[in-house]
């Protein structure tokens, strides 16, 4: 095992090279510059050549574009992750900010996307064909056809006008105040848990099924175990291995839900600060968000993948 | 006068009851989107002028300008003495607004009314302009006008920097107005209003509380240049302590001598400001404070104020009577006022006039005589007003509505065929494939249903165009580089008629569309030099007649509509004219009553 993960992380690093290649390439296909931006936007009505050459000099962009990836790799390397066009701000600084927000809020969603996903699959699986069991398949449709950013504005709008409630305001820091930020996390992160949570549940009602007819498990019912007993030591177990790998999933939907859930509720992390630099064509925020971001769906990926050993000690990694 | 009652008849005429539902359900990220690009304060050289070259033109002009002064202060007046009645301008609470600052402070570099709503509470103007462009005194009286070249401004001695080091309080100078106006024109490429002054010779300290402006050659708006939203005086003190690149950075750098200081700010989250004791307007402001929300998503947005953990629904570009009606709705007719806001900013089709078959002006004039613009204006849910080239905000040079629908190509009914069949005439003269017209660019999705309503309008007279959809950003970038044959987007703001100046001159730094002609050249160029303003007013209306009637070389339809909401406890809002909608005067507002939240 330890010559398998030695070899994964040595692709780590060739891995996140390419990735730098791939996000640094596409961000700069995207139509439109940081140059026109400011030229249109701002004050056009001299805005000639010159103007325009003074500002990509300004911004580095009057280099061949390979050359300006080899400077950019190279400072992000040295752990110079560079300054926000827009702000001039440490784009470090930032992160360090809004990367506790945005990790507060993904723990939160796998919090109730596990058990939650889990749990009704499960259920749903055990009481197959009953009530029950339909109005959870109901449910979990319902929840895998409804996009999370009407289900946001639904969760701000209803309350507000069934008992004229909104969430409370400004974001307050967990340390500062744990209970208002609890109450201000929550709600985002359970409308970040439910669309993952109905697609764990549906994997995890049809593997469930699967499961449950194999012939251990009828060995287990014949030796007299109670039902309990046989679906989560017997069952639960061998149906987790698709499940840990959706479960890997949900950090990379759970970071693309939160550049929506942080919108809407006015959170402060991460996913607005992407929603903010794309906007503004901020790309040096942009290229290390995707960037730092991709490197760690690899890892979890490499975790995930590790992860399986627990499950089934069938599984080797050579 | 008949301006202001234009945007009364808005307001109460084009306000209906939509759900809140409806409202919340529009997309944030495309409000964000059309902030960023319609909020743009772009305007290079469009003032206002308040100053004439003759000595008996100069003390007219004085008079009128003094006149409207006047009128505005006592209507003012009048509306403090109404609250008055229920006790009068009262001291206290924090004012809480929705406002996004975007990170950027420099008065210099910032570009939209996000940081003019938020951290410019922090800085002030020699001269403002007050409700309808009237150029007003601020830190300075209103300048001497010695002759045309020349101007004079006095600076109040009651005008002092925040107490806060390196400034400590001290006078504000005629130096640092110098220092305030020079530093726009710093040789520094992210300093957008560099220009501005261009025609300006120099700005000269005559003593401590005088400054002198010399300009190079006539230029009517150069007051009004002086006294737009952007104009606001940043010191030397300060960049010296804390570098130039900190005042459009450092939240601690803000020092300015504005009704409010900073006192604290969490990017994106709250930014808190403190009432200014030293400030030159005595007894005021009112508030004790401001508060700031970083919200940026509608339904947010409109619980909060309807929850009541923000005073103001909407105080910046996000004006929309959609949102009015929607909190209304909510809290009744009485909780919420809704006041327009006169801005300069709108939608329009640019169309490159050095591409076929936009070339032959005949062309153009029928496209402008074929587009419906009851039906496009139609569309934005009383977010637009038609408009011609002139913003109707800019009086009295702008069109009202009600002008504009006498005039071809505005009209309806009968009168709307007969502007279709003159259409088909021009075009079946000018020979042109009615099939082979260029596809045209739109800023997608803002303008998509635009652009729908315009295609079917077109084809009412055979033109058969497609759409293509780009997004915000390339947009820009082909109206930015000329690469469009026509294009939909906003239409950037100004204060003063000789925007056409800046859109159209065959040297005009927006004139995307390359037009080029002598005759309205001429025109622009002397609207520029006549401080006069029946005069100006003269040349503007032949100049905004002969584009509508021959040249064409922008499709005008519509300027914006701004309803600024806030809760009816707050008393003495003042709309701020300007291209940005910034809404920059707080100083004379109060709360009546003090809410829960906000003490």
């Amino acid at each position: 095992m330890r010559a398998y993960v030695f070899r994964r992380m040595l692709l780590l690093p060739i891995t996140v090279l390419l990735l730098s290649i791939f996000v640094f390439g596409l961000i700069r296909l995207v139509p439109g510059s940081v140059i026109d931006a400011r030229l249109s936007a701002g004050f056009p009505g001299t805005a000639d050549a010159d103007d325009r050459a003074k500002l990509e000099a300004h911004f580095g962009l009057d280099k061949p574009v390979h050359i300006q990836y080899v400077n950019w790799i190279g400072q992000v390397f040295s752990g110079d992750l560079g300054t926000s066009w827009l702000t001039k701000e440490s784009i470090l600084d930032n992160f360090g900010r809004r990367m506790p927000v945005t990790v507060e809020l993904l723990v939160l969603t796998l919090l109730i996307y596990i058990p939650l996903g889990i749990g009704t699959g499960v259920w749903s699986a055990v009481r197959q064909n009953r009530a029950d069991d339909y109005s959870i398949r109901f449910v979990t449709i319902l929840f895998l056809a409804i996009p999370n950013f009407w289900l946001a504005t639904l969760v701000v709008v209803i309350p507000l006008v069934l008992w004229g409630y909104a969430p409370p305001l400004p974001y307050q820091q967990l340390w500062e105040d744990p209970g208002k930020n609890l109450i201000q996390m929550i709600v985002p992160a359970v409308v970040a848990a439910l669309a993952g949570a109905a697609v764990l549940g549906r994997v995890a009602r049809s593997e469930m099924l699967e499961v449950l007819r194999q012939d251990y498990v009828r060995t287990a019912y014949a030796k007299g175990l109670a039902a309990r007993i046989v679906v989560t030591r017997h069952a639960l177990r061998n149906t987790m291995i698709p499940l840990i790998t959706l479960i890997g999933l949900v950090f990379a939907t759970g970071v693309a839900g939160s550049v929506i859930v942080e919108q809407v509720f006015a959170i402060p992390g991460m996913g607005r600060y992407l929603v903010q630099s794309l906007l503004t064509n901020d790309l040096p925020v942009v290229q290390v968000w995707m960037l730092i971001f991709g490197a760690a769906f690899v890892l979890v990926n490499l975790l995930v993948d590790l992860s399986y050993g627990m499950f089934d000690p069938r599984i080797r990694f050579q | 006068m008949s301006e202001r009652n234009y945007w009364q008849r808005m307001r109460s005429n084009q306000l209906s009851r939509r759900s809140l539902l409806r409202a919340s359900a529009r997309a944030g990220v495309g409000a964000a989107g059309l902030a960023l690009v319609g909020c743009g304060d772009d305007d290079d050289d469009n003032q206002q002028t308040a100053a004439q070259a003759e000595p008996d033109q100069q003390a007219e002009q004085q008079a009128q300008v003094v006149q409207q002064q006047e009128a505005s202060q006592q209507e003012q007046q009048a509306a403090v003495a109404q609250a008055q009645s229920s006790g009068g301008p009262k001291r206290g609470g924090n004012v809480r607004i929705v406002m996004s600052d975007g990170g950027i402070f420099d008065p210099a570099i910032a570009i939209h009314g996000g940081t003019y709503a938020g951290v410019h509470q922090i800085y002030d103007w020699l001269n403002y302009l007050d409700e309808g462009f009237v150029i007003t005194d601020g830190m300075a009286e209103l300048p001497e006008v010695v002759d045309e070249l020349n101007f004079v401004y006095t600076i109040k001695p009651n005008v002092f920097w925040h107490d806060k080091p390196p400034l400590d309080g001290r006078q504000f100078t005629a130096e640092d107005a110098v220092f305030g106006l020079e530093r726009f024109g710093f040789d520094n490429p992210e300093f957008v209003f560099k220009d501005r002054f261009s025609l300006i010779d120099k700005f000269e300290a005559t003593d401590e509380l005088t400054m002198r402006v010399q300009a190079k050659e006539v230029f009517s708006p150069i007051l009004s240049a002086i006294a737009e939203d952007n104009m606001l005086m940043v010191s030397r003190d300060a960049v010296d302590a804390f570098g130039d690149g900190a005042i459009s950075t450092d939240f601690e750098a803000q020092i300015g001598t504005g009704a409010m200081m900073g006192a604290s700010r969490e990017p994106e989250v709250e930014l808190r400001l403190e009432r200014n004791p030293n400030y030159y307007k005595e007894g005021q402001p009112y508030f004790d404070g401001y508060v700031g929300l970083g919200l940026v998503d509608d339904a947010i947005r409109i619980a909060a104020f309807v929850n009541g953990q923000t005073d103001f629904l909407n105080y910046q570009w996000f004006g929309r009577p959609v949102d009015l009606d929607s909190a209304r709705a909510e809290l009744g007719e009485d909780a919420v006022t809704g006041v327009a806001n006169p801005v300069t900013y709108g939608m329009a089709t640019h169309i490159h006039c050095e591409v076929e078959p936009y070339t032959d002006p005949r062309v153009r004039t029928a496209v402008h005589l074929a587009t419906d613009r009851e039906q496009l204006i139609a569309l934005s849910l009383g977010e637009l007003v038609i408009g011609g080239p002139i913003a109707v905000a800019i009086a009295p040079y702008g069109r009202t509505e009600d002008e504009l629908r006498q005039l071809p190509g505005y009209r309806s009914g009968d009168l709307r065929q007969e502007d279709l069949a003159e259409s088909r005439n021009m075009l079946d003269a000018a020979g042109v494939d009615l099939g082979g017209f260029p596809p045209m660019d739109i800023w997608a999705p803002d303008a998509s249903d635009y652009a729908q309503v315009l295609q079917q309008n077109l084809r009412e007279v055979g033109i058969d165009i497609g759409i293509n959809e780009l997004t915000t950003a390339d947009a820009l970038a082909a109206r930015q580089n000329r690469e469009f044959s026509m294009v939909m987007l906003g239409q950037q703001g100004a204060s003063d008629p000789d925007l056409l100046y800046n859109d159209l001159h065959t040297t005009g730094g927006q004139n995307y569309g390359n037009f080029s002609n002598p005759e309205f050249d001429a025109l622009v160029e002397k609207g520029r030099s006549v401080f006069d303003v029946q005069e100006r007013e003269a040349i503007y209306n032949e100049a905004q007649d002969r584009l509508l009637n021959e040249w064409n070389p922008r499709l005008y339809w519509s300027w914006s509509t701004v309803i600024v909401a806030f809760r009816s406890y707050l008393k003495g809002f003042r709309p701020t004219p300007g291209p940005t909608a910034s809404n920059a005067i707080l100083w004379g507002m109060w709360f009546d009553e003090v809410p829960d939240g906000a003490a």
